[in-house]
């Protein structure tokens, strides 16, 4: 099978409100897809005779999917990420971006001082929450710009604790 | 049993803990017809654990050191309450002699071992210095009172290779060199001394055996008021990311009934020696058994094996439901039954074992985001069940998981007459079960139980640090297989409510524990205006 769905086109919808059903076209995939509506938010979808058990729900800050025992999650905005932050960052290119903890932790060190010059992976801020160190650490090569944050302090997510700026005199550009 | 019901003295137990652990103990309660208080902090109050008691008081807010953790407000909500006994769960105060001393004096049962012996036990160095006056192997160890390099060079052969050299004074690693043969000694030595000397001002070197890739293995105990100690057998925990247990089972793969022994008596001797009471368990690293090995019960290798007592843990084990299940025996009710003063419920020749049990820790996590613990509310939670499926959980549909508290969500045991099936029950469970709302690292525990190490039983506590890359990485042969993402896309048409001709967009969606997989960009969905979605 070689499926490259980029669109979903809803062909027919049948039944009432509370006992849907219907067939849909996806692009790439050959035919129409059977889709039923079980239960609140489980549904039935059925792809060349195989019938896959879908539960569906929507969070404040992701919607979330699982079938057959697998579980997807869309994020509504990028995730901060933060033990691999560097992932989505060229390996030798500086950044300027916040540091931020994606959940409430609280602050056990502060491991640079403003105007400190960074590598990549480099311990910014040392976080603790459910009894786990949390490292924040640095992306990139950076200037330490600013530190927004306490030792002892707790802190929610999102809330940018180290402003990093690039450097100035790096060779390196960054991957756009 | 044979023995009807347990006769248990305590008539309203207090549970200070939370999560799964006191729900269980709170089943325990009712079994036994005694009454139960839970404790909470203010964001718990809608929690299953509070719930699931008789009784429930708000103890504090949501910081564990002002409510969990406060020794102070526990004490006063088992007053509050008239409650004649405190079982302390494990993690937080469970391994406090402050709270066992605190109970005792305001004259309330203290289900676990005496205040002294848990304070004994927590010292790593009292303890190893009473297990080796009992004869408990401990990792074999010298400092040689003649320390010029002959002196070590002479310690060294006595203990064997390969070995650790490290600074007496030591910690954190400095000073410490790993060395596999004869050769390498002296240069070790020299390095070390310097280290120790510049680091600690005190070039004392102590050699120690070093036990390559060891597995985890532990003994469960139980002790009564007259002396009385039996043992549960052993669980394999060899399953672990920086020393975090995740999967573990009973009985453990591929040992002797000789090391099996071994263990298990020097388990009794342990526990004897400290003047335990209640549940304990004592844990030991095994090395010297070749990982790779055969698999049959080579009992020459076993010989061969190195035994050394780790620590003994004063409490209930989490892992404690795969015991249960290969012996039959509820280890709650005998804790409740012995801290009673009742004798225990069992002789040793009661205790058998029959088949197998896995247990996979749920655990709130990031996998992609280097297990990050999650946090949030649950959309979606559904539980598997099925033959020889136990599921203990803390958490339920509607449950904010918070980052104040541990990130285990639930503990889900397969037993089965073999390994095999368990294995084959443990990864149907895994595939039933829904979480929605916080990410979990049970794709990984899936992934773990295929491992082709795991299905044999040939693992260490290297294993899963060691294989953690491949394991993020679908492996599982169904990623070129884009029907379960086709099937989300045309159920979640049907759940926007979308009108015939409408086209839905599509986004960014990642399987959990999946940063790597394919779909990634391609196979997931969302309906292009969040007002569709309600």
């Amino acid at each position: 099978m070689n499926y490259r769905p980029r669109r979903a086109v809803v062909q027919t919808l049948t039944g009432d409100v509370d006992n849907r059903g219907g067939q849909i076209q996806i692009d790439g995939v050959d035919g129409l897809i059977d889709v039923r509506r079980i239960d609140g938010d489980t549904y039935e979808a059925t792809i060349g005779g195989r019938r896959f058990e879908v539960i569906v729900a929507n969070g404040p800050d992701a919607d979330w999917g699982w079938v057959d025992g697998r579980t997807f999650r869309w994020p509504h905005r990028p995730d901060v990420h933060t033990a691999s932050a560097a992932a989505d960052v060229a390996q030798t290119g500086s950044v300027a971006s916040p540091i931020a903890a994606t959940m409430p932790a609280t602050v056990s060190q502060v491991a640079v001082t403003v105007g400190q010059r960074v590598a990549r992976g480099d311990v910014l801020v040392m976080l603790e929450a459910m009894k786990m160190e949390i490292p924040l650490r640095a992306p990139g090569e950076a200037r330490v710009a600013a530190i927004r944050c306490a030792e002892g302090e707790t802190v929610e997510p999102g809330v940018p604790l180290v402003d990093l700026a690039e450097v100035d005199d790096s060779l390196a550009t960054a991957d756009e | 049993m044979g023995r009807g019901r347990l006769f248990v003295s305590i008539r309203r137990l207090l549970i200070a803990n939370r999560g799964e652990i006191a729900v269980r103990i709170m089943r325990a309660c009712r079994e036994l017809e005694i009454e139960s208080v839970a404790v909470c902090s203010t964001i718990d109050t809608r929690a299953p654990h509070a719930r699931a008691a008789d009784r429930c008081v708000t103890i504090g807010p949501p910081r564990p050191r002002e409510s969990y953790l406060s020794i102070g407000a526990l004490i006063d909500a088992a007053r509050q309450t008239d409650a004649d006994a405190v079982h302390p769960g494990y993690g937080f105060l469970s391994e406090s002699p402050e709270m066992a001393e605190a109970c005792v004096e305001a004259g309330l049962i203290w289900v676990g071992p005496p205040a002294d012996v848990i304070a004994r036990l927590g010292s790593k160095i009292e303890a190893r210095r009473l297990m080796e006056a009992a004869g408990v192997p401990v990792v074999p160890g010298d400092t040689p009172s003649d320390q010029s390099d002959d002196g070590l060079a002479e310690a060294a052969r006595r203990l064997g290779y390969p070995l650790l050299v490290k600074a007496s004074a030591g910690g954190g690693g400095r000073g410490m060199r790993a060395v596999r043969d004869a050769h390498q000694l002296a240069n070790a030595v020299r390095e070390s001394r310097r280290e120790a000397e510049a680091a600690f001002g005190d070039g004392t070197l102590y050699v120690e055996r070093l036990l390559t890739h060891p597995r985890h293995i532990e003994v469960q105990v139980m002790a009564d008021h007259a002396g009385g100690v039996v043992h549960l057998y052993e669980r394999e925990c060899s399953v672990q990311r920086r020393h975090q247990k995740v999967i573990e089972e009973s009985p453990a793969p591929h040992l002797s009934s000789t090391l099996r022994a071994r263990l298990t008596q020097a388990a009794v001797r342990a526990t004897e020696a400290a003047g335990y009471r209640n549940a304990g368990t004592v844990e030991f690293l095994v090395g010297g058994i070749d990982p790779a090995g055969d698999g049959d019960r080579g009992d020459k290798d076993d010989d061969d094996a190195v035994v050394a007592f780790l620590e003994m843990n004063t409490r209930l084990q989490v892992e404690h439901p795969i015991t249960e299940a290969v012996t039959g025996r509820d280890l709650v009710h005998a804790q409740l039954a012995v801290a009673g003063g009742a004798p225990l419920p069992w002789t040793q020749a009661d205790i058998q074992t029959r088949g197998h049990a896995i247990e996979c820790r749920l655990y709130a996590e990031r996998p992609d985001d280097g297990f990050t613990p999650d946090a949030g509310r649950l959309l979606c939670y559904r539980e598997p069940t099925g033959p020889g499926v136990r599921v203990d959980s803390g958490v339920a549909g509607g449950t904010i998981v918070s980052s104040h508290y541990d990130a285990l969500l639930a503990k889900l045991v397969a037993f089965a007459d073999t390994r095999d099936t368990a294995l084959a029950r443990a990864r149907v469970a895994l595939a039933q079960l829904v979480v929605l709302g916080v990410q979990t690292n049970a794709t990984l525990l899936s992934r773990i139980l295929r491992h082709p190490r795991m299905m044999e039983g040939h693992v260490d506590t290297a294993f899963l640090e060691s294989e953690l890359d491949g394991l993020l990485v679908n492996s599982d042969g169904d990623g070129d297989d884009e029907r379960p993402a086709v099937a989300l896309t045309a159920a979640l048409a049907l759940h926007g409510r979308v009108e015939p001709g409408a086209q839905l967009a599509a986004g960014r969606g990642t399987e959990v524990a999946e940063p790597q997989d394919p779909w990634s960009t391609l196979g997931a969905w969302r309906l292009g205006t969040r007002s569709g979605i309600h």
